[in-house]
């Protein structure tokens, strides 16, 4: 099977199987069962009718906006997400991004509306790391009210898959929710069709630009136990993977890149075998030994 | 295609002696987390409507 059509059919299976909720049309209410103590690997909101799993980033949130709440116990830091994504995160970067976000893949689909294309301007994809620490980190933790609880900033302010996953299906099967909206859901609606623009013209745009989980996992892209392998003897330098390369990044200069979503479009771009999705050893290189060289013969001096 | 000479697929492949490491200290954080019940908390936080996810709170 091609390779593209795979990853389609995994990141189809994926957004549909972990929002495979059916009876919310019957229940009028989001999914609330055992599953809901796995996060999703990707960014799907947990508040969507149909979500089967917790998401990742609005977990994260609460437990930091809760942490003064502890009252002299041991405080929850979300040792518990931290860790699932981290090991994730090391054992193959940023592969759910490109394979198992439902996020990222209604972008795959919105970016395929046919309009003109435009590039990212690439010091942008710093934001990224500023939503990670400022909203998701800091906020939730610093900005609290009067009896000390926090919010998930990133979720209040600004996550379009909260808007398009939970907060529309949720607006249709909940009627009386209507009544309540104000400022937040504005501005979250402005944001959502801000983002959804930019995701037409410019590839995988939020991920790029605004993507807090994408950050997290972008940390270990330098260390994960899977790599892109470039082969240089083999590259003849025709590009042809730049263009295929969803995040912009050039496989051929950039080993290892933070933008990478191992999305594996470059390997099957690429015709003449340079580039491979490999493992990498978790091990410290042998050392090499060096065969020491023949010491050359002592000049002879003769005497005199 | 090219034959892959295999000497060059493994020159740039930067060995990592941080996973092994990592994937422990990852291993150790979730399971710290369960046992001081956090799995409880995200359940709870799973199950509740996430007003702020939908612009409402």
């Amino acid at each position: 099977m091609n390779l593209s059509l795979f990853r389609r059919l995994v990141q189809t299976l994926v957004a549909l199987g972990t929002n495979g909720y059916l009876l919310f049309p019957f229940t009028l209410d989001i999914y609330k069962g055992p599953l809901k103590a796995v996060c999703h690997p990707g960014l799907n909101c947990y508040a969507c009718p149909g979500a089967l799993l917790s998401c990742p980033v609005g977990a994260f949130q609460n437990f930091l906006a809760a942490v003064r709440m502890s009252a002299g116990a041991i405080p929850n830091l979300g040792g518990i997400v931290v860790g699932y994504l981290g090991f994730i995160g090391v054992l193959v970067g940023r592969v759910p991004c490109g394979w198992l976000c439902p996020f990222g893949f209604i972008q795959d689909l919105l970016y395929k509306i046919p309009t003109p294309k435009f590039s990212f301007w690439r010091p942008l994809r710093w934001c990224k790391y500023v939503v990670l620490v400022g909203l998701v980190i800091l906020a939730p933790l610093l900005i609290v009210d009067q009896v000390g609880l926090g919010h998930p900033w990133f979720c209040k302010l600004l996550c379009p898959a909260g808007t398009l996953l939970g907060a529309f299906p949720l607006l249709i099967i909940k009627p009386n929710l209507w009544e309540n909206l104000g400022f937040w859901f504005w501005n979250k609606f402005f944001w959502f069709v801000l983002i959804v623009a930019g995701v037409i013209f410019i590839s995988r745009f939020f991920c790029r630009l605004l993507c807090p989980l994408g950050a997290f996992y972008s940390l270990f892209n330098r260390i994960s136990l899977v790599k892109l392998d470039y082969i240089e003897g083999n590259c003849v330098h025709c590009l042809a993977c730049v263009p295929a390369c969803p995040t912009g990044v050039r496989a051929y200069e950039e080993r290892d890149s933070r933008e990478c979503i191992l999305c594996l479009r470059c390997v099957q771009a690429c015709r003449f075998g340079a580039l491979d999705f490999s493992l990498r050893r978790p091990l410290p290189a042998p050392r090499k030994t060096v065969a020491r060289a023949v010491e050359p013969p002592k000049r002879v001096t003769q005497p005199t | 295609m090219r034959k892959n000479p295999g000497i060059e697929k493994g020159k740039d492949a930067m060995r990592n002696p941080w996973a092994i490491g990592l994937i422990i200290f990852f291993s150790l954080l979730f399971l710290i987390g369960v046992n001081i019940g956090e799995l409880d908390f995200l359940y709870n936080v799973g199950r509740t409507i996430c007003l702020s996810c939908i612009g409402v709170g």
